[in-house]
């Protein structure tokens, strides 16, 4: 089996990383929720306090596992364990949070190594609800940190739409990739 | 003996979880699970979905139990019960879609003998009193709003694009006389009116209006928005023909009267528009008539034997994405080539390249690198076992990927 056979996604707290998980998992995804107590709790109830897993099967029994990071910053302990063997990195991004574009760098910042190693895309939710900062604004800031990443606009509920943030990962890892096996 | 389950979606009520989790039972229902059993709110559940690992779990199984003593409950843990009384279903997490479906299934059947003597004995009060019904609040999340403006992507494949643009043969670049077959100009089509259109809402920051015999469109350029009231079809008519040949056969129009006019938009008016169904955003919108225009042809504003290069990946969950889209765009994205050599590097169609580079530099994303800039010829072959391997891989998902 290869080495290779996880996608992590990350992001801020609420930004979908469960319910994009979940989109495209063959099983339903383990989480590890619990009552917020914190300054979570003023975006949502409850919270990802380890981690999200799902399992995406792939013909000849191979499995690719996706794995969520918390939201929390106190447990970044956990997001060096959870790279090695990555793919590359989903992240994440609620354009409704006040600065989104304090988490974008810090998050980029986090995982920084992983992503030179293997490659980033980027899935914007919640534009229904804020169409500001606009795509561009996130290239701008992407772009400013030395890298050039996909960025869409992402529904997470929607597989078709972190299906194709997959896909960009992949193709941009490799853009001859071709879908015969 | 077993009766046989219902052909329709098993209604099953989930208790003691937040509305996300629910939600994330509702996608796997709905997914892995083949639609066979559903999420139900306000309805009446035939089963109930309880977490015993939750806080509480316990106790909300035990107090459920003791109201419904018959109703089947699908029991969610990571250590189930070695034992539990017959109409109790346990599944083990991580919940595998194989296990859960054996879990409807076996829940199907219950429900089904349940209903059996009941059916016979029709004149029968329900065995279950008004009171008894579920007393669980079921939070819904609404389902993200499909209007216009969040358009979902839309995937021509190969055969659709060729009924809807036709095909074009490939060219030699190097044959002056196919060359010249290569161009189009925009500004001879709706297309040339609607961006000229867009830089007068943009310079003069106002909704504003282009008045054409055809139809109105409307710009809103603080929303990055356009109005206009056209399906599909008509939009890829009017997309296909010179704009002047169009307005002429539509109207009679003798060429006293311009072909389009621009004009600032009240506010009372915009806000209506805004509201509209009709809305669309400005990127796909604009990739979606360069697309329909150019049906796979290139602006002659645009020198195609020099090396160009994809500045910036376009919003590729909200646009029409012609064939190999994805790879076109991580191609010319990595490195700069000419649209001949992205084709031939792909092993595609230049047809596609084309379609794909005039969309893309409808919105501005194209550049073409100075003089001098060699292009990236060499195609990039796995070089170790390990990275074959890889590569490998990749296609597998990307297999499964399109395949759901």
């Amino acid at each position: 089996m290869s080495q290779y056979n996880k996608i992590i996604f990350t992001g801020p707290v609420g930004a979908g990383k469960t319910t994009a998980i979940a989109s495209l998992s063959d099983s339903a995804p383990v989480k590890t929720d619990a009552r917020a107590s914190d300054m979570t709790k003023e975006r949502k109830a409850s919270t990802t306090v380890a981690l999200d897993y799902g399992i995406m099967n792939l013909p000849g029994g191979e499995k690719i596992h996706l794995y969520g990071t918390p939201g929390q910053e106190r447990f970044d302990f956990m997001w060096d364990i959870l790279t090695t063997g990555g793919i590359g990195l989903v992240l994440l991004m609620d354009n409704t949070r006040t600065d989104p574009f304090q988490d974008l760098k810090f998050f980029i910042g986090k995982f920084r190594e992983f992503i030179d190693q293997t490659n980033l895309v980027i899935g914007v939710t919640q534009m229904d609800l804020s169409r500001h900062p606009p795509l561009e604004a996130y290239h701008s800031q992407v772009e400013a940190l030395g890298l050039k990443s996909p960025i869409f606009e992402v529904d997470a509920r929607s597989r078709e739409d972190v299906s194709i943030l997959i896909q960009a990962l992949l193709y941009s890892l490799d853009p001859e990739l071709e879908e015969t096996p | 003996m077993s009766q046989k389950p219902s052909e329709s979606p098993l209604r099953i009520a989930v208790l003691g979880m937040d509305s996300r989790t629910e939600n994330l039972f509702r996608m796997f229902f709905r997914g892995p699970c083949q639609n066979r059993a559903m999420v139900v709110g306000s309805e009446t559940p035939e089963a109930t979905l309880i977490d015993l690992d939750v806080p509480q779990g316990a106790k909300l199984f035990e107090q459920h139990r003791s109201r419904y003593p018959q109703q089947p409950v699908i029991l969610l843990s990571i250590n189930p019960p070695a034992e539990a009384d017959a109409h109790t279903i346990l599944v083990k997490k991580p919940a595998q879609a194989q296990a859960m479906l054996a879990a409807i299934t076996r829940t199907q059947e219950l429900v089904a003998a349940v209903r059996q003597p009941r059916s016979a004995a029709q004149a029968e009060p329900s065995a279950e009193p008004e009171e008894a019904k579920p007393a669980m609040k079921v939070v819904t999340r609404p389902v993200a709003n499909e209007g216009s403006a969040q358009r979902a992507a839309s995937l021509l494949n190969e055969q659709v694009f060729k009924s809807y643009l036709g095909h074009r043969d490939d060219i030699d670049p190097q044959d002056p006389k196919q060359l010249a077959t290569l161009f189009y100009n925009p500004r001879e089509f709706l297309q040339g009116h609607v961006h000229s259109a867009w830089e007068v809402a943009v310079t003069r920051d106002l909704p504003t209006r282009l008045e054409t015999p055809w139809r109105s469109i409307s710009f809103f350029p603080d929303q990055r928005m356009i109005h206009v009231a056209a399906d599909e079809a008509q939009l890829r008519a009017v997309c296909g023909i010179p704009f002047r040949n169009i307005v002429s056969m539509d109207v009679g129009m003798d060429g006293r009267q311009s072909l389009s006019n621009v004009k600032t938009i009240t506010a009372d008016e915009a806000k209506s528009l805004l509201e509209s169904e009709h809305l669309v955003s400005l990127e796909s919108f604009l990739w979606k008539i360069a697309l329909l225009t150019s049906k796979g042809r290139i602006p002659d504003a645009v020198d195609p034997l020099r090396p160009i290069q994809l500045k910036r990946w376009p919003n590729m969950t909200r646009i029409t994405l012609p064939p190999h889209a994805m790879r076109i765009a991580a191609l010319l994205h990595d490195s700069p080539m000419t649209p001949f050599q992205a084709a031939q590097r792909l092993g595609i169609r230049q047809q596609y390249v084309f379609a794909f580079f005039s969309a893309a530099y409808a919105l501005g994303l194209i550049s073409q690198p100075a003089e001098g800039v060699r292009p990236a010829t060499a195609s990039t072959q796995p070089a170790n076992p390990a990275a074959a391997e890889k590569v490998s891989l990749f296609k597998k998902i990307l297999n499964r990927l399109k395949m759901s």
